[in-house]
C-alpha cells in the first residue's frame, strides 16, 4: 500500500531530479592535483558515473581521443601532445557491479614544461538503454606545471566544449566561478547545465570509489545543482566545499546522432578548489 | 642578493602555492620580501619561475618564465660549481630555455633574475 506520505515524497523527489536518471552522469577525469607546482609522474582515472553518489557506474567501451593542448610560458602556439598510449582499461567495482575505467600513468616527461596543459578525453558514445539515446561527454581538465598560467582561458574549438573564466586550477572553497558553453567556439545561449561534486575518493588501485562522502545532500535534487547559460553562454556559480566539481553543459555539442539514435554530445569541465586554512 | 630556492619560487600576493625549503635559510617572511622586491623592479613585475631536467644523455634543459607566464628569453643564467668557480654562462634562448652538459662535480644553476636578484636550483635537485 503506498501511503499519501510516500506518493508526497516521491513527486517531490521527482520535481528536484533524481540523481540515478540519465542527468547527473559525468565523465571523471582525476588527478591528485590539477596545479604540479614542480613536474612529476602522475595519473590519471577515467570513470563514467554519478559523481555525488560515486556510482552507479557506466561502462567506457573506450576512449576515441585523449590528449593534452600545450602552451609553454612565453611562447603563444598551442601543441598537441598525444597520452592515448597510456591508457590501460581498469575494472571499476561499486557491490556487484563491474563496469571498464581507464587509467593513465603519465611520466614526468611528457608534460614537464612550464606552463598549462588543457587535457581532453573523448569517450565513445555510451549508450543510455532508460532514455534509448547515446550520451557522449567532451571532458576537460586543465592542468598547470609550475605556475606559469598560459593557455588556460582558450577555446580548444571542441564540438561542446566549457571555456573557463577564472583558472580552473586556482579557486578558493567558496569562490565565484565564471565559464562559457561553447560549439566549435561559438557562444551556446540557454544550455542546460549541471554542477556536481566529487562526493568520493577515486581509487585507482581499488578500482573503486572508496572512503566516506564528504558532504552530504538533504533532498536527491540537492546531488546537483541545475542552471542555465544565458545569451552569450555565460555561467557563473560558487564554489562552496573544496574539492573537485564537474560542470556539465548538456546536448550542446555540434553531433547529434549516433548509429541511429539521438546523441547528447555533452561538454564536461572540472574545477579545483582549496579550503581557506 | 642571492636566495637559494628549490626550485620554484611561486610565492606573490596573487598565488597561493608556494614551493620552498626553510632548510636553506628561505623564511617565508624572506621569501615574501623577495617577492615584493620583484614586484617593485620595473624590469620584473612578477615572480620568476625556473626549472631544469636531466635528459638523461649527460645534457639538462632549463627552462624559465614568469608567474604572468611571460617569457624569460634573455635571463641571464649561469653554471657554477660550489666553490663559485663559473662553469658556463648564458641567456635564455627565444623559448625561454637554456641546454648544458652537467658536470661531474657539485653544482648550481643560477636565474639571474634581474637587479641582483637570483635564483638558485642545485644540481642534486635536478632530475
Amino acid at each position: 500500500m503506498i501511503s499519501v506520505k510516500s506518493v508526497a515524497s516521491f513527486a517531490l523527489t521527482a520535481a528536484l531530479g533524481l540523481a540515478t536518471s540519465a542527468q547527473a552522469h559525468f565523465l571523471v577525469v582525476h588527478t591528485d592535483e590539477m596545479v604540479l607546482a614542480r613536474s612529476s609522474d602522475f595519473e590519471f582515472g577515467i570513470v563514467f558515473t554519478h559523481a555525488f553518489d560515486g556510482g552507479p557506474n557506466m561502462h567506457l567501451t573506450g576512449i576515441e581521443e585523449f590528449y593534452a593542448m600545450q602552451t609553454r610560458a612565453g611562447a603563444d602556439e598551442m601543441n598537441r601532445i598525444d597520452l592515448m598510449e597510456y591508457l590501460q582499461p581498469l575494472d571499476w567495482q561499486q557491490e556487484d557491479q563491474t563496469v571498464q575505467a581507464f587509467r593513465a600513468a603519465i611520466p614526468r616527461i611528457t608534460m614537464r614544461s612550464l606552463g598549462d596543459y588543457q587535457v581532453v578525453v573523448q569517450p565513445e558514445p555510451y549508450y543510455e538503454g532508460d532514455e534509448d539515446i547515446y550520451i557522449q561527454q567532451v571532458t576537460k581538465v586543465i592542468m598547470n606545471v609550475g605556475g606559469a598560467p598560459t593557455n588556460w582561458d582558450q577555446t580548444l574549438n571542441l564540438p561542446a566544449e566549457i571555456r573557463p573564466l577564472n583558472k580552473p586550477y586556482v579557486n578558493w572553497e567558496g569562490g565565484l566561478f565564471t565559464g562559457q558553453v561553447l560549439s566549435h567556439g561559438k557562444p551556446v545561449a540557454g544550455a542546460e547545465i549541471e554542477v556536481e561534486y566529487l562526493n568520493y575518493h577515486p581509487d585507482l588501485d581499488a578500482g573503486a570509489f572508496t572512503g566516506e562522502p564528504v558532504i552530504t545532500a538533504p533532498l536527491p535534487g540537492y546531488e546537483y545543482v541545475s542552471l542555465r547559460s544565458d545569451e552569450n553562454g555565460y555561467f557563473s556559480l560558487t564554489l562552496p566545499k573544496a574539492g573537485w566539481w564537474g560542470i556539465g553543459a548538456l546536448g550542446v555539442g555540434s553531433d547529434t546522432e549516433h548509429e541511429g539514435k539521438e546523441l547528447s554530445q555533452d561538454a564536461v569541465l572540472w574545477v579545483q578548489a582549496k579550503a581557506i586554512d | 642578493m642571492q636566495i637559494a630556492v628549490n626550485p620554484l619560487v611561486v610565492c606573490s600576493s596573487t598565488t597561493i602555492y608556494c614551493n620552498y625549503k626553510q632548510k636553506r635559510g628561505l623564511t617565508l617572511k624572506k621569501l615574501i620580501a623577495f617577492a615584493s622586491l620583484l614586484a617593485a623592479s620595473s624590469a620584473f613585475a612578477h615572480t620568476p619561475l625556473f626549472d631544469c631536467f636531466d635528459n638523461g644523455d649527460g645534457t639538462a634543459l632549463c627552462e624559465g618564465a614568469f608567474s604572468d607566464g611571460g617569457s624569460a628569453s634573455g635571463v641571464g643564467i649561469r653554471i657554477e660549481l660550489a666553490s663559485g668557480r663559473v662553469l658556463a654562462k648564458g641567456e635564455l634562448d627565444e623559448a625561454s630555455s637554456y641546454s648544458f652538459s652537467i658536470p661531474e662535480q657539485e653544482y648550481q644553476v643560477v636565474f639571474e633574475a634581474g637587479d641582483g636578484h637570483e635564483v638558485v636550483l642545485l644540481g642534486d635537485e635536478i632530475y
